[in-house]
């Protein structure tokens, strides 16, 4: 049962996910970490997955970006439908309509914040040096236009995460899955973050998916979606 | 496409690397010398192999007559090579008396073998064997001619700054008997003889003792007419194996005829196959050591990068980029190690082949082998190549959040 609190930019359904199961073997025993999990969202809504550890949050958001398989349902992104896609279509899927925001950022160490945010794009689309202006301009968006040239070690755990959040949008995806982006960051950077997050989704129209456990965050979401024990429990 | 996937493997990999000189470097010199060591273990037993593959025997004929077991010499040498003689396959004939001896020069001494030769012989043929100096004078000219071997072990015997000189005069002390009694002075037999030239046999044993005309000799041992044995070669078109040898065996006669082969028969052949087969086996063994290494080193590297794999994959980043990423890397590695490896050797063998191992036997250098030098880069090359496909692929197939998160 899903309910949005206000009616974002279109109807159309972006992420839909029917009869969603995952299990996990730990040697003999199965471990239920989603149960018949329905849900959808629609296109430019800033939807927040929000439940306690051990929920189910980041296992349902990694089966969304298609970089873990359901054990059983289906999942529609952009009215595609992904559970039957190989592991090669699974990353072309991802590298085209998904951008993913880790919680500990994953950003590639040995390379400065610029190659970090263009590599999906060159990986898409080929070196140009227009995609890398549009590196440049992604990182003037999250506010890291003077750090285009540091290495993630040099980076604080703020700028790191703008620098993936940078990272994410570069292919311009359909859908911004956000896995508890601010559970690394201090508060004032936590905000950031967030706000960074809400002005991608109002000013790109892009759709975000957010899991947290922080109910200081659901504010930022237009739906909030409640899970707990692998089971979405309801909508606001 | 391809283009794209390639530029942004090579990219990755340029970056890696850049930011790993430390590794690079360390990982460069493992290498550099595992394949330096590959080439050395094969090229100095190859030098080592050619260098005692040199001394394949070109002495003497085909067959010899020996006395029976238990007696030590021919007593009526000119009634064998008559018997023998009537043979028409047979082309030359020699008697040769063999004795052991001890030659003292410039205070030093060594044990070796004295061959009597008949003057003007053409079954061993010394003559046209010189390869310093001159062949006897006469018949009867108290004069030796040094196998070159021996000349090389006396050169390591006598003093540091002393040479030895041509027609300088060495006292040979003969050996009459095998059964030597140290009271009867009729088994020791001195005689200061004149050192003429040096022959070389390319045959070990040959080399390995001093040539004297076999009068002179008769005459020191005061034996006349005897020989320990008739070396006799067969006309050129006539080839004989070890069995045939007895059929030229004179009726009635106290001798047996053999092949030259069981004269010879712990000789050089042997010795290089012997060699042969050990430098085969070392440079296997060498190499499959270096291939694990080698794997091992890929193996390393690709679990180094297990997150940057994770996080490329979960970016959507195609497995065929890391893939070729890591065939980069790891053929890169192949390549550094080979081309340092192989400037390591070359600088061996350069340093050695200026100063070489000085063995009595010749001068012992790594010897360059095209076809082992190309087996070694193509492993080393394969072997990276398969490697890194193996695990890039098994790297790929792992699953991302588990990789990514360091489990």
């Amino acid at each position: 049962m899903v309910k949005t609190k206000f009616n974002s930019k279109n109807n159309r359904v972006i992420i839909s996910v029917k009869n969603l199961k995952k299990d996990y073997h730990l040697g003999s025993t199965v471990v239920r970490a989603l149960k018949d999990v329905n849900l959808e969202i629609k296109s430019g809504e800033f939807s927040i997955l929000f439940g306690p550890s051990g929920s189910g949050k980041t296992t349902l958001l990694n089966l969304l970006g298609l970089i873990d398989v359901p054990t059983c349902g289906t999942i529609a992104l952009d009215g595609h439908d992904t559970v039957l896609l190989n592991r090669v279509k699974r990353a072309e899927f991802r590298l085209n309509n998904i951008g993913f925001i880790f919680q500990k950022y994953y950003l590639l160490d040995e390379l400065t914040a610029l190659e970090n945010v263009f590599l999906p794009a060159v990986a898409k689309a080929g070196y140009s040096s227009s995609l890398l202006a549009k590196a440049e301009g992604m990182l003037e968006l999250v506010g890291m236009k003077e750090r285009t040239r540091h290495r993630p070690a040099h980076l604080s755990e703020g700028e790191k995460q703008r620098v993936a959040v940078a990272r994410s949008l570069i292919n311009n995806p359909a859908i911004l899955l956000c896995d508890e982006p601010t559970a690394s960051l201090d508060s004032d950077n936590g905000r950031i973050i967030l706000d960074l997050l809400a002005k991608i989704n109002k000013e790109r129209s892009a759709t975000v998916f957010l899991v947290t456990h922080d109910d200081r965050q659901l504010k930022y979401g237009d739906k909030v979606i409640h899970i707990a024990d692998g089971m979405v429990q309801k909508g606001e | 496409m391809m283009l794209r996937n390639l530029k942004l493997s090579i990219f990755l990999a340029a970056k890696d690397m850049f930011n790993n000189l430390g590794s690079l470097v360390f990982v460069s010199a493992a290498l550099g010398f595992l394949f330096a060591n590959v080439l050395f273990s094969r090229f100095m037993l190859y030098g080592f192999e050619k260098s005692i593959g040199g001394l394949i025997p070109k002495v003497s004929g085909n067959l010899y007559a020996t006395p029976l077991r238990g007696q030590s010499y021919i007593y009526d040498t000119q009634r064998v090579m008559a018997a023998i003689g009537l043979n028409t396959t047979i082309g030359e004939m020699t008697p040769v008396l063999e004795m052991p001896c001890v030659l003292e020069y410039k205070g030093s001494r060594i044990v070796t073998m004295a061959w009597g030769l008949e003057f003007g012989e053409q079954v061993m043929d010394l003559k046209n064997s010189i390869v310093e100096g001159r062949y006897f004078s006469g018949p009867v000219s108290e004069e030796i001619i040094l196998g070159k071997i021996l000349k090389r072990r006396f050169k390591l015997k006598i003093p540091i700054n002393e040479d030895i000189a041509l027609e300088d005069t060495a006292k040979g002390i003969f050996i009459k008997e095998y059964n030597i009694d140290k009271f009867n002075k009729d088994v020791y037999k001195d005689k200061y003889v004149k050192i003429v030239g040096v022959a070389d046999f390319r045959d070990y044993i040959a080399n390995n003792s001093i040539f004297i005309p076999l009068q002179t000799l008769r005459n020191v041992a005061t034996l006349q007419d005897r020989s320990s044995s008739v070396f006799i070669r067969l006309k050129d078109d006539m080839k004989i194996d070890q069995e045939g040898a007895s059929m030229y065996k004179p009726y009635n006669l106290d001798v047996e005829l053999k092949h030259w082969k069981d004269r010879d028969d712990y000789g050089t052949d042997d010795l290089v196959y012997g060699f042969n087969l050990i430098s085969i086996i070392t440079f296997g063994v060498s190499i499959i050591c270096a291939a694990i290494l080698v794997a091992f080193i890929v193996f390393y590297n690709t679990q180094k990068k297990r997150r940057t794999t994770g996080i490329l994959r979960a970016i959507g980043i195609k497995g065929r980029i890391f893939l070729t990423f890591f065939i980069i890397e790891g053929i890169l590695f192949a390549v550094i190690g080979v081309v340092t490896g192989t400037g390591l050797y070359c600088l061996l063998q350069m340093y050695l082949k200026a100063h070489p191992i000085v063995m009595p036997f010749g001068d012992l250098y790594p010897m360059f082998e095209i076809n082992s030098y190309i087996y070694a880069t193509a492993l080393f090359l394969g072997v990276s190549f398969m490697a890194s496909v193996y695990y890039a692929v098994k790297s790929g197939k792992e699953n991302i959040i588990k990789v990514i998160r360091g489990d």
